[in-house]
């Protein structure tokens, strides 16, 4: 008895350590917030049932990451949900950004989601769920050299769209600079 | 990208993905107190496997060791009381569209009758005192009305009980069971012939 509460003790430390990375990274994956939750509390659910199987508890993040991937592949495949705004769908931090910030953010955010799966995965894996690249290969099935150049890949592709947003953003200020002067010219005039 | 440039890309990187996380819905996703776990290894299994032959020998109650699920009643208490409260709030003024209730059921080769599916308002999987099932808001004329279905789980105690501001009625269906859980009695009777009228099993004409 004693051994099972312990147990369970164990399970809600190791589940409150990484549940608010396991939230985001199903927030990122289903791009839903209802399935997200629905998603996580499946995968505790199963990774409780299993958890006498985890021998190494640092191994326990690259562990729930594959349960949760399982579980989204058998219970979501047949829903896909659209691409959304995550704004909608998530609260916001208590210290909101400024409107430039929030904007980069947002536009990064979209770019994100935008990504072929094959590049955002092992993105999300490494830099929400702090995966190495070893780990991102086992769980992806594929060689750590693939990894490194999905991730390299995936990087490169949002820097490039970034760049190009930017560009355009200030292209837009410029326009709207010269078109103030132009105003101005006209009225001394 | 310079050096600069890239320590500047991954710090908008990581506050882009790093999402605000409410502490509290960690908190409310954690499987419920009750929820039973499974034997940890093969060599685990076996050892179970042994002891159970060695305590019926021995004429010991196996059940003992084996961890009995929790009786109904006191799942159907402590489940709705871990998040009822907020399935009914994350339901709102929403209706299941009839693939999220097929994606459901389906698991459990049950879909829903026209009569029922039209009602309900959100469903979800859930796990049950035997495995998993499914946790929905009906909307009624009396409210939102919650409906546990348990395709695993017999029944074998009361088949009605109050707690909290809520009372429920269990019932008996062809696989396993359900609680209904509602306002008041009448409210519960009203759904639970809905749930044994429109809870069939799949391909039977919902």
């Amino acid at each position: 008895m004693v051994k099972d509460v312990r147990k369970r003790e164990g399970f809600d430390r190791l589940a409150r350590e990484h549940g608010a990375d396991l939230y985001r990274f199903a927030v990122w994956l289903c791009r839903d917030e209802v399935l997200a939750r629905d998603l996580v509390q499946e995968t505790f659910l199963r990774a409780w049932r299993a958890f006498g199987r985890l021998k190494d508890e640092s191994a326990a993040k690259p562990w729930l990451v594959t349960i949760l991937r399982r579980e989204y592949a058998r219970t979501f495949e047949r829903k896909v949900p659209p691409l959304v705004n995550l704004d909608a769908v998530v609260i916001e931090d208590d210290v909101a950004p400024g409107p430039g910030e929030r904007l980069e953010r947002d536009q990064l955010r979209q770019r994100i989601l935008a990504l072929p799966a094959n590049y955002r995965e092992p993105l999300l894996m490494q830099v929400v769920m702090g995966l190495s690249c070893k780990e991102i290969a086992t769980e992806l099935d594929i060689k750590p050299n693939a990894v490194m150049t999905r991730l390299f890949r995936a990087r490169e592709q949002l820097a490039d769209r970034l760049g190009k947003d930017e560009a355009a953003a200030e292209q837009r200020l410029g326009d709207a600079y010269d078109a103030g002067n132009d105003n101005g010219a006209e009225e001394r005039e | 990208m310079g050096q600069r440039n890239v320590n500047d890309f991954e710090k908008r990187l990581k506050d882009a993905l790093d999402l605000p996380v409410d502490p509290a819905l960690v908190e409310s996703l954690l499987p419920p107190a009750e929820a039973a776990t499974t034997s940890s290894s093969p060599w685990r299994g076996w050892a179970i496997a042994a002891g159970v032959v060695t305590m019926i020998g021995a004429g010991v109650l196996a059940w003992q060791l084996a961890g009995p699920p929790p009786a109904v009643e006191d799942y159907v208490r402590d489940h709705y009381r871990h998040d009822g409260a907020a399935v009914l709030a994350r339901s709102g003024n929403t209706a299941a569209t009839a693939a999220d209730i097929a994606a459901v059921l389906g698991a459990f080769d049950l879909d829903a009758a026209p009569t029922l599916a039209g009602q309900v308002a959100f469903i979800k999987f859930c796990p049950t005192p035997h495995g998993r099932g499914a946790h929905m808001v009906l909307r009624t004329v009396d409210g939102p009305v919650t409906v546990i279905v348990m395709p695993d789980t017999p029944l074998e105690g009361a088949t009605r009980l109050a707690f909290d501001d809520v009372v429920v009625e269990l019932l008996t269906l062809p696989s396993g069971s359900a609680a209904v859980i509602g306002p008041n009695a009448d409210a519960d009777t009203r759904v639970a012939r809905l749930v044994r009228e429109g809870l069939v099993p799949s391909g039977t004409g919902a």
